[in-house]
């Protein structure tokens, strides 16, 4: 595949390495001379300096070639011109960045309504989505839907006081439907795990299975039992605008914080039932005054991840029940919550693997990359020319790095067994360690695709 | 300053009430009445001064309206108002100077506060009172945008210095039209009330005067007696209704016609405005039957009904003298006269939608003492309230109060009661008519002398004119430059 990507900034840089590490040719083109030298110097892409809405050069650098094109500019009007340029010299499929709500014209699809961008990436309202998915599941750390929202996989952190622990997984009661996927080891070493195998502190857990089910198992797991009721916010910029706006659609009773007047003004204008405050939140007697301690949720959302991480912290150790940090640098996602901070999110990798699964889409209809890329959760529609179709997983040998976390066929979510036919037309989602990856996708494909 | 403009604003306003005192002739000449040709030679003497002026003045019809200009071009206009809509009376020989000009300022700024003693008048000098009221109630600025062909850049500012409300609403891209659609409703609405009165058996004389009284909120009425004379439970209805309707916004109404709105029960200012209005009702009556045991059920409810929505709407008509009620339901009355109907009504008062800001605003007094860098926007119906709005609600209510008591000051050193001094005070600030004591209900402002007259002339006008424009010409700021 050739790949077009304009804007060669975090995230332009960020999915350039992963295409062009998994072997796909990829141009970049940016208007400033350090982006295209950076990507020039440390990977392997063509990079182009100029204006990458412009048709002449979108011409030059497609050569009527191009799969795709990617417009991750800082500027939403150029990544809509860009893509619409782009249709005009030939590249079929195009992606765009969008963040002003404003050009949305339906929010569910996601559609801008011109012509020319075939989907729309949203960071903002995407990390929003994940803050709200997290808040509704107790102690999740972190949560992939999949199937349409027939499979839910969530990872949680066990409490050290959980009766689970010690206890080997197959005599754990759990609900009807639920799974215990894999393991992250407090090393970092993720495990899949046997019937045999006990959880320890510090273990870290993907459930899989029907919703329901893996929300009670979670709420079993982390001792946590409730939805949050009331959350603080700190930072009121785009990605804090966009989570307020969706928890208070949730009806969770919101603090927020905002050191800019002008943009606390914004907030509490557009905020109904949130108590706005003009103030940086990061006074421990102001955040104690304004109830962090009886808080189930404190999210972080300043522009400065060091703030952020920091504050999170802070929260926590008042006695936040959970804290989510939006952390822009992936180097530091790793760290963070290591040293105690619950979620860490990151709108660049998020963008980043939003735009990953449209470039994997017709093999695999979802997938997300795990924490520390330590696994992967795809989603395969199995075909009638797939392997794996008509036949048991112990018939196909099914590898050893990977495990069916939920099988859907119609209506209906199970938990396969070594003996379970898979079947034509059902929707399997594999957790797989790296290792396995390619084995999983060749026994899913279609015989003659490759 | 633009001094032409402001003549030629003014020599338009007295063109049309040279109009109106004309067709007041006209009536006079359907029935035959001796002050017919008063009226004409009073019409004539508009039109001998109103169109020189414009002659002189018309080539600033199209000028750029200041923000100086437009107030004071309002002011004049209105005091001119006063002065010619006065000559009829002195004509016809029912007033001297002073009652005349009174009377015409009453009528103009639809107090319906009279001076009047003797109800034996021809039918055209009363069907010109109460014509004043009709003239006044929708805005004779308005008016006259409504009728030019065109005006120049700025004439918003005329509109808002003649109607303020807290948000002035262009409901079209051209003010004209805006203009033009208000009237219509306006005129649309009296069409109707004046139908139906008479379809109940009034006759057209007093369909149309009682018309003009009630969708002006204005309170003339030919009939000694008032609205109590009629002794007819649907003319009461009928007016009551329709003096509801006067007290809404008419920007609403426009909104509602045109499709823009539903339900007019959404809009906050309208839902509070009549849920206020209905708990009075409720409660006057309450107070009504426990007070005096021989009031019975019914009756307490149509004496309340009327009483609590001719003077919350500011009309002033009367069908109980609400002088004899008890303590509680006579203060509340006088409460009901400051709060007023709606922006955009032709109501008096301080109005409910400032009411509304005004209560916002001092919730967050609270919440500031808890949370004290916490952000709290005033929101009325989701919009947010602009913080120099805010700001300009909390500095009329400050002059409005301001104003009440120096008035009554100044009244009370006209030898009248405390409660005298201070419900003529509220009910012509207000442009309601009708106070307590002296100037009852059942009674007018006759016995009051010169100076006090004065004094609740220059209220009736700060209170039409809601203080701004009024007052503006006299502050230093205006001066300075």
């Amino acid at each position: 595949m050739y790949a077009v990507i304009v804007g060669a900034g975090e995230v332009g840089f960020h999915i350039a390495t992963i295409l062009s590490q998994e072997g796909h040719e990829v141009a970049v083109i940016d208007r400033r001379r350090e982006s295209t030298e950076r990507a020039s110097q440390e990977l392997d892409v063509l990079a182009v300096l100029g204006n990458g809405a412009s048709r002449r050069v979108l011409e030059q650098v497609s050569m009527g070639r191009a799969d795709l094109l990617v417009a991750v500019t800082d500027s939403d009007e150029v990544n809509m011109i860009a893509c619409m340029a782009a249709k005009q010299v030939g590249v079929p499929q195009t992606i765009a960045r969008v963040r002003n709500p404003d050009y949305i014209e339906d929010k569910r699809t996601l559609s801008t309504g011109f012509m020319g961008v075939d989907h729309v990436i949203q960071p903002e309202a995407a990390v929003a989505d994940e803050v709200v998915k997290l808040a509704g599941i107790p102690g999740a750390l972190d949560v992939e839907t999949f199937a349409h929202g027939q499979v839910l996989v969530v990872e949680v952190q066990a409490a050290p006081s959980s009766p689970s622990l010690h206890t080997p997984l197959r005599g754990l009661k759990l609900p009807p439907g639920v799974l215990v996927a894999a393991v992250l080891k407090v090393g970092g070493e993720v495990v899949i795990p046997r019937g045999e195998s006990a959880l320890e502190p510090g273990d870290r857990v993907f459930l899989s299975g029907v919703p329901g089910g893996v929300v009670a198992a979670a709420a079993t797991l982390t001792g946590q039992k409730e939805t949050p009721k009331r959350a603080i916010l700190l930072g009121c910029g785009e990605i804090g605008m966009a989570v307020a706006r969706s928890l208070e659609e949730k009806r969770v009773k919101l603090t927020v914080f905002e050191k800019d007047a002008q943009r606390a003004a914004e907030a509490a204008a557009a905020l109904r039932r949130s108590l706005v405050l003009a103030d940086e939140g990061i006074d421990e007697n102001v955040l104690a005054a304004e109830g962090v301690a009886d808080s189930d949720l404190f999210i972080a959302a300043t522009g400065d991840d060091r703030l952020n991480i920091l504050t999170s912290l802070l929260a926590r150790q008042m006695g936040a029940r959970r804290t989510i940090a939006i952390v822009e640098r992936t180097e530091f996602s790793r760290v963070v919550e290591s040293v105690g901070v619950d979620v860490a999110i990151s709108p660049r990798r998020m963008t980043a693997s939003a735009i990953l699964r449209f470039v994997r889409s017709g093999r695999v209809l979802s997938a997300a990359v795990l924490d520390k890329a330590a696994g992967e959760l795809l989603e395969f529609e199995v075909g009638p020319t797939s392997p794996i179709c008509d036949r048991s997983l112990a018939d196909v040998d099914f590898p050893s790095g990977a495990i069916i976390g939920a099988l859907v066929s119609g209506s209906e979510v199970h938990i396969p067994s070594g003996r379970s036919l898979v079947k034509e037309g059902d929707l399997a989602v594999v957790f797989t360690l790296p290792r396995s990856v390619r084995e999983v996708e060749r026994l899913f494909s279609p015989r003659t695709a490759r | 300053m633009n001094l032409r403009f402001v003549g030629y604003l003014s020599a338009l306003v007295i063109l049309a009430i040279g109009a109106g005192v004309l067709v007041s002739g006209g009536v006079s000449a359907i029935y035959g009445d001796a002050d017919m040709v008063r009226l004409f030679l009073s019409g004539a003497v508009c039109l001998l001064v109103g169109l020189p002026l414009w002659a002189v003045s018309r080539s600033a019809a199209r000028a750029y309206i200041g923000f100086r200009e437009g107030f004071v071009a309002v002011l004049a206009a209105w005091v001119a108002a006063a002065v010619f809509g006065a000559i009829p009376y002195v004509m016809v020989g029912v007033f001297g100077p002073i009652d005349a000009l009174f009377e015409s300022i009453s009528g103009f700024t639809t107090t319906g506060a009279s001076v009047l003693t003797d109800f034996q008048q021809p039918h055209g000098i009363m069907f010109w009172r109460s014509l004043s009221h009709w003239y006044g109630g929708m805005g004779i600025v308005v008016l006259v945008i409504a009728l030019l062909p065109s005006i120049g850049g700025g004439a918003i500012r005329l509109f808002a210095a003649e109607s303020p409300g807290p948000t002035a609403e262009r409901l079209t891209p051209r003010l004209r039209d805006t203009a033009k659609h208000l009237w219509l409703i306006y005129v649309g609405l009296s069409a109707l009330e004046t139908l139906i009165l008479m379809a109940l058996g009034t006759g057209p004389f007093l369909a149309l005067t009682h018309t003009f009284g009630t969708m002006a909120t204005g309170g003339f009425s030919p009939l000694a007696g008032s609205v109590a004379e009629f002794k007819s439970w649907p003319v009461e209805l009928t007016i009551t209704v329709f003096a509801v309707l006067a007290g809404g916004n008419f920007a609403l109404y426009f909104a509602f016609l045109s499709g823009r709105k539903r339900n007019l029960l959404r809009d906050p200012e309208f839902r509070l405005y009549l849920s206020i209005m209905a708990v009075s009702v409720v409660v006057v009556a309450v107070s009504l039957m426990l007070a005096r045991s021989h009031f019975s059920l019914g009756h307490a409810f149509r004496e309340s009904l009327f009483q609590v929505v001719s003077l919350q709407t500011t009309t002033g008509y009367v069908t109980a003298d609400f002088d004899q009620w008890n303590s509680f339901a006579k203060t509340l009355l006088v409460m009901l006269m400051f709060l007023g109907g709606c922006a955009g009504s032709t109501a008096g008062g301080f109005k409910v939608i400032r009411l509304l800001v005004l209560s916002k605003n001092a919730g967050r007094i609270f919440a500031h003492a808890v949370h004290p860098k916490a952000v709290l926007p005033v929101r009325i119906g989701g919009r947010i309230v602009p913080e120099h709005v805010r700001a300009s609600v909390l500095g009329l209510f400050f002059l409005w109060v301001t104003t009440f008591v120096v008035g009554t000051l100044l009244l009370s050193a006209t030898n009248v009661s405390m409660v005298t001094a201070a419900s003529a005070v509220a009910a012509t600030l207000n442009n309601v008519g009708p106070g307590l004591e002296l100037v009852g209900a059942t009674l007018n402002y006759a016995p009051i002398d010169v100076f006090g007259k004065l004094v609740l002339m220059a209220l009736m006008l700060l209170g039409r004119l809601e203080l701004l424009a009024a007052m503006l010409p006299f502050t230093r700021v205006f001066w300075s430059r």
